[in-house]
């Protein structure tokens, strides 16, 4: 089975610092791997001691430092990663992203069975990108996995929750599914998993070698665009209270 | 003529609370023709009094399709809904976002090559000669930031976090009703075994709520949420909680204020043990009286709080019961 994971590189969120005009500070802001993509990978991994003869590719767009994340996600269990970087890609919003995936799947990866991603990315928090993956390779995608209940070559069965409930859904290959747990515990990878992972392949590719119209990506590509970033004004000013009977009267009296 | 597309979220034989709140937030201020489409399943019946209240809350204009799966199974939805936006072109399109309306909108953003602005916690809609531009605004960075999206093509598409808008009756006089017959499409290659309305997950509605108390780790253990609940029910208060009591198992997800949780603006909000992480201020800064038990005085909570007292939480939880009775 061919199954490719799509992770996304991100400035920790609890790392932001801003200058004094309230703007973020990029530079030098620390990157990680989304949470909900390391779930992903960890996914794929045990997929393939189920399936025999699977193979992992990885696949992120993002800048050349984005190697970092994949070399992690290579010690995790994956067998190959695949970088896209290109200032042509800088500024896509999901529409953009979405097309770009698919041009790296469609033209240079070609043969999979199960595309596996993150239900969420920390940073942007949109959730968009795997539907968009997903529709503009006409799949279907299963969301809010939380569980892999069986796979085989052919289909695979997931435990998805939602916000009306949990579903038990099945669905033949080739589809994508998107991993939304993400509290089960994460092992690091240990010195000789990222020893192993120095021997495995990787891979940058432009815009070219994806075979991308620039008008489809990047900023030229995206339909969407920020017009005004704020940082949140807080207002309150806080009364404490000495005593349980006061506190008693805010809650209660008004 | 122009007109501003809601997407009318049905959970078995009702129409979700925030559908009604989104479409009477829209109309009220805006005051342009507010129209809704809203997908059939063979279980659900459209009756005159789901109507009416569609009417009530200011909808002018109503789109029904059909699909034949049950409602819960959403895979279908976005290609109807893609027809029909085809077919009337609304220059705008929102939806929830509630799970069901963040799988369904990319979707059609994407068959219908446009942008989509996810989770946002304002909308704003100005009118530029003939046409609607849509300001649509949602946190970023955690939180941290608060980023304000265009969108460059057609229709401008954004779906809204519950909680957005308030419920309030417009009043119609009328609402023109319009039936789409598309055909129901293809041979889906999934298929859904089982269905379960897990209690665990359900919706909690925070949206009417006049008081909220929500606690976070600072209340320790399951007891003390056992507790909270119990004060709750004798106040009529909804309960509340932040990710990380859930992630820890203190209590069900469904309680979850936050980020990726429920947003809420009671009258009153009461903080139990809450340190204030951005994620959970993100989802109740709007109440209008804030109030934080914590017994750490450096807490954030106290910086976006109205009332503070610095005291371990369960021992004031305990406190306030003992009063009660």
């Amino acid at each position: 089975m061919n199954i490719i994971v799509c992770i996304k590189q991100i400035p920790d969120t609890n790392d932001v610092k801003w200058t004094k005009d309230n703007n973020i500070i990029r530079d030098n802001v620390i990157s990680i791997l989304n949470p909900y993509d390391i779930k992903a990978i960890l996914t794929a991994v045990e997929i393939k001691k189920t399936v025999k003869n699977s193979k992992i590719t990885l696949l992120s767009m993002g800048p050349d430092n984005t190697i970092k994340s994949l070399r992690y996600g290579l010690a995790l269990g994956a067998d190959e990663a695949i970088l896209l970087s290109d200032k042509k890609f800088s500024g896509s919003d999901t529409n953009a992203t979405s097309k770009t995936l698919k041009a790296a799947i469609q033209n240079y990866i070609k043969n999979f069975d199960l595309i596996i991603t993150g239900q969420f990315a920390l940073d942007g928090d949109t959730s968009q990108t795997p539907y968009s993956l997903a529709s503009r390779l006409n799949l279907e995608i299963l969301g809010y996995v939380v569980e892999i209940v069986s796979v085989n070559e052919n289909e695979i069965t997931v435990k998805q929750i939602k916000d009306n409930g949990s579903y038990l859904t099945k669905c033949h290959t080739p589809c994508l599914i998107s991993i939304s747990d993400y509290k089960k515990e994460i092992k690091k990878p240990s010195v000789f998993d990222y020893m192993k992972a120095q021997d495995k392949k990787n891979t940058i590719l432009s815009a070219n070698d994806i075979k991308i119209d620039s008008k489809e990506t990047g900023v030229i590509g995206s339909p969407t665009y920020v017009k005004r970033a704020y940082r949140p004004e807080n207002k309150r000013e806080c009364k404490f209270v000495e005593s349980i009977f006061e506190l008693r009267g805010e809650i209660f009296n008004g | 003529m122009a007109e501003i597309l809601t997407y009318i979220e049905i959970e078995e034989n009702n129409v979700l609370e925030a559908s009604y709140a989104l479409i009477s937030g829209i109309k009220k201020a805006n005051n342009e023709t507010v129209s809704g489409v809203i997908v059939l399943h063979p279980e659900f019946i459209l009756n005159d009094e789901i109507k009416n209240n569609l009417k009530k809350f200011g909808l002018d204009k109503l789109y029904i399709l059909k699909s034949d799966k049950p409602f819960f199974d959403k895979n279908e939805e976005p290609f109807l809904i893609s027809g029909l936006i085809k077919n009337v072109n609304p220059e705008i399109f929102i939806l929830l976002s509630t799970t069901a309306g963040r799988e369904i909108a990319p979707v059609i953003a994407s068959i219908l090559d446009t942008g989509l602005t996810a989770d946002c916690t304002k909308i704003e809609i100005e009118k530029e000669e003939d046409k609607y531009k849509l300001i649509s605004t949602r946190p970023t960075f955690g939180g941290k930031l608060m980023a304000s999206i265009i969108c460059k093509k057609y229709p401008q598409m954004a779906t809204v976090r519950v909680g957005t808008f308030k419920k309030e009756e417009i009043n119609n006089e009328t609402m023109e009703t319009v039936e789409f017959n598309f055909p129901s499409i293809m041979n889906l290659k999934s298929e859904i075994i089982t269905y379960k309305k897990d209690e665990k997950n359900e919706f909690i509605n925070f949206q009417n709520a006049k008081m909220v108390f929500a606690g976070g780790l600072g209340l320790k253990n399951k007891e003390n949420f056992e507790k909270l609940k119990l004060l709750c029910e004798k106040t009529g208060a909804i309960m509340g909680a932040t990710r990380k009591a859930v992630d820890k198992g203190l209590v069900d997800k469904k309680y979850q204020i936050g980020q990726t949780g429920s947003s809420t603006t009671p009258e009153i909000y009461v903080a139990f043990g809450i340190s204030g992480a951005i994620h959970h201020i993100m989802g109740m800064e709007n109440s209008k009286k804030i109030i934080a038990i914590n017994s750490d005085k450096n807490a954030p909570i106290f910086k976006y709080s109205d009332i503070g007292y610095i005291e371990d939480a369960a021992k004031v939880l305990d406190e306030l019961l003992n009063s009660l009775n």
